[in-house]
């Protein structure tokens, strides 16, 4: 069933997408994509992606990508000879099905206008995707709004648009508009009291494809507090949105405030996996170099970053770190990088200790400005996955054990506080525990993938199961109430039940779980 | 010391401000011409606390006002910024609903150690016509029993209400009123009084619906 869908999108997209779109970006511009490269020809596809990179920064590829149809034709001379792309990323095929829980007065559950602003404290089948009709294949969880790559090579968006975090327009009057054209199914406007929410933001709705030069293929999304970014075949990077300084100020990139629509980040090529914090982004290349950018006050870009001259990180730069990591992920304000030889480096804020490195300044842990190795997560096996939410970790092994440290006051690390080793915590001004500099293990979990929400997380096991466990007031545990939860707990519901979990997304007040048809 | 200098020190509360940064929370306490006058900065924590003096129909009343200075940059604030608080403020921009995002997050640590205090819960930067966070779906402050006030730092608008309700609050005593005028700083903004009461409405006429049933579609 993905196949055909594939195609037919990939031909809508090429037949759509306007001349002028590969105008945008002189370095993505793309031919037939060669499957039998030689390594001269790779290299060769590098030399032009870098000087075209370069380009296209003068060029602003941000404006130019946002005003597809101006000057189409215009300047021959940045229009390279085609040249050979390669293929080095692949999208997943697998539709799934998108079950949400959380706070509901954002729309970030994408259930649409229609939907009561009331937190869903439950798992609930979110029937704007559909497998049949939509075709996710991955989905991203940012602070307050998310961003799904189909099957058919759509990235829809939803939730909070206030910077630009969906890429799209969703202006909205405030009161009844006509929907027809946008593609979205509600016709029967009935006057409903209780539809309060924009119905551009609340129902996910794919980016116009004409951002992006024709025959792009998408195959890894990541979203942020308020930018969000989308991997393609060849390892290039489109963003969007916006990073917000610790005092409000908004910067995509040194002279755009924030991008309303997909920009190429130039500097980033042949780019493997894509993450995002609250405020900054990584990625990894293909050589396993790991690159930063964002806001790095917290030394989450692995870089020191004077806060006066803060607009120096918006710009990708390499990490100071050995070839070969293997992995990334993020945490709100801090970074991880998994080396090929098991080592795995943290990086940023540290103030729970949530870097996993027990670096003590005085009282205070501070902010760890070089990556540094977590050794407790030493003798555990391989770390297959590894992510933060605002003041802890979650990592998974290849064993299945899942493992969590950071702050523990919240409940976010999933265990009881009772029986941990005295030397492994830190206590509060009332000799509470408050922080657990080790990773440890949550009991009973044996774990394929998990994520770390702003204070909650959510495990799934291999027997497709989902765990949650927390800070629950919005109903980001789906456990059926608002109440916090400090154990990890088995989430159950008539839309789960008998369902096959395989992925599970956390974001600022709300989860999303992934499950096979 | 107060009867040393013949002046009699009014009730003193302690107001612990929180909320993401930029929000606004420094330039609201700041409004207070004397409590600015008279800060204090207190190193050990990076804390600023601003002595902000009412005049009431029962005698003055001070609020200790403790601004971060920056800290929650870090995302979470020392216990020694909330030990001893006797009411506070959350804040998030109005115009910036991720400001909002973390408002949860903030009210629970303030409750961790300061445990049934009053607490204000205000949307600020309502002067901006893009305001984002509708006065609908501003609901927490419901579910935790806070009282929510839209405010406008830079026009002063509604800058006394969140301390007229605290004090009310922590006097126990609902027939209190600001007597005497402030001396604030002049209103850089200028708010639209029509847009505003439209606001007002809007959010009494939220205060009116019913909190959501526990029915459970669900289950």
């Amino acid at each position: 069933m993905a196949a055909p869908k594939k195609s037919a999108g990939m031909k809508k997209t090429a037949t759509t997408a306007p001349e002028s779109a590969s105008k945008a970006s002189a370095s993505t511009q793309t031919t037939a994509t060669g499957t039998g490269n030689t390594r001269k020809s790779k290299r060769k596809a590098e030399e032009l992606g870098s000087s075209a990179a370069t380009k296209s920064r003068k060029l602003n590829p941000a404006k130019a990508a946002s005003k597809p149809g101006k000057g189409a034709s215009s300047r021959p001379k940045t229009t390279r000879a085609p040249k050979p792309n390669l293929v080095i990323n692949h999208r997943a095929t697998d539709a799934v099905n998108v079950y949400v829980f959380g706070s509901g007065d954002s729309g970030v559950l994408g259930l649409g206008p229609k939907c009561s602003t009331d937190d869903v404290t439950r798992p609930r089948l979110n029937a704007n995707l559909s497998t049949s009709s939509v075709g996710v294949v991955q989905v991203a969880t940012g602070g307050m709004h998310c961003v799904a790559l189909t099957n058919d090579n759509k990235i829809l968006t939803w939730g909070v648009n206030d910077h630009g975090a969906l890429g799209r327009d969703t202006e909205w009057s405030g009161g009844w508009v006509d929907m027809q054209g946008e593609g979205t199914r509600d016709q029967d406007q009935d006057s409903d009291s209780e539809n309060e929410l924009n119905p551009k933001e609340s129902t996910p709705i794919a980016i116009d494809n004409s951002c992006f030069p024709t025959d792009t293929v998408f195959t890894q999304v990541a979203a942020g507090d308020n930018a969000t970014f989308a991997l393609t075949d060849q390892g290039l990077v489109y963003g969007w949105g916006t990073f917000k300084t610790s005092d409000g100020a908004l910067h995509f990139s040194a002279d755009t405030a924030v991008q309303n629509r997909p920009a190429l980040i130039a500097g980033l090529r042949n780019i493997t996996k894509v993450a995002a914090g609250s405020n900054h982004a990584l990625a990894l290349d293909q050589k396993g170099r790991v690159f930063a950018w964002g806001f790095g006050e917290q030394c989450q870009l692995g870089r020191r970053i004077n806060a006066r001259f803060n607009k120096s990180g918006l710009v990708p730069a390499s990490i100071g770190l050995r070839k070969d990591v293997i992995d990334i992920g993020a945490g709100a304000d801090h970074s991880f990088a998994i080396h090929q030889n098991g080592t795995v480096y943290g990086w940023g804020a540290n103030n729970y200790c949530q870097t996993g490195i027990d670096e003590r300044d005085g009282e205070d842990f501070a902010n760890i400005l070089h990556p540094q190795s977590v050794n407790s997560l030493n003798g555990h096996g391989r770390v297959t996955s590894i992510s933060g939410g605002n003041h802890h970790s979650i990592a998974v092994m290849e064993g299945g054990e899942c493992l969590t440290w950071g702050r523990l006051d919240t409940g976010a690390l999933g265990f009881s506080v009772d029986n941990l080793p005295e030397n492994d915590i830190t206590r509060d001004a009332n000799e509470k525990p408050r922080i657990l500099m080790t990773a440890t293990q949550v009991p009973g979990i044996n774990a394929v993938h998990a994520a770390a929400g702003s204070d909650h997380c959510v495990a799934v096991t291999r027997e497709g199961k989902a765990y949650s466990w927390g800070f629950g007031v919005s109903g980001q545990l789906g456990l059926g109430s608002t109440d916090d939860v400090g154990l990890a707990t088995l989430i159950e519901n008539k839309a789960v039940k008998e369902k096959k979990l395989v992925w599970a997304g956390a974001g600022g007040q709300y989860s999303i779980l992934a499950g096979e048809e | 010391m107060a009867e040393a200098s013949g002046v009699q020190v009014p009730p003193t509360f302690k107001l612990v401000l929180v909320g993401d940064g930029g929000t606004g929370k420094t330039t609201f306490v700041k409004r207070h011409l004397t409590g600015e006058f008279e800060k204090k900065y207190i190193a050990t924590l990076g804390v600023e606390v601003h002595p902000l003096g009412f005049s009431t129909n029962y005698g003055g009343i001070q609020f200790d006002v403790w601004d971060t200075a920056g800290q929650e940059k870090f995302g979470g604030l020392r216990d020694g910024y909330y030990i001893n608080g006797q009411c506070g403020i959350i804040m998030f921009d109005v115009t910036s609903r991720i400001t909002y995002k973390n408002v949860p997050n903030w009210h629970r640590d303030l409750v961790r150690v300061c445990e049934q205090v009053p607490i204000v819960l205000c949307g600020n930067k309502v002067d901006v016509k893009e305001r984002k966070v509708k006065a609908k779906t501003i609901t927490f402050h419901r579910k935790k029993n806070l009282q929510y006030y839209d405010i406008s730092a830079k026009s002063n608008y509604n800058f006394e209400k969140p301390f007229l309700w605290l004090a009310r609050k922590l006097v126990g005593n609902p027939g209190l009123e600001f007597v005497a005028g402030l001396a604030l700083a002049p209103p850089t903004v200028q708010v639209d009084e029509a847009l505003l009461k439209q606001y007002k409405d809007e959010m009494e006429d939220a205060a009116n619906q019913p909190l959501p049933d526990e029915d459970d579609p669900d289950l």
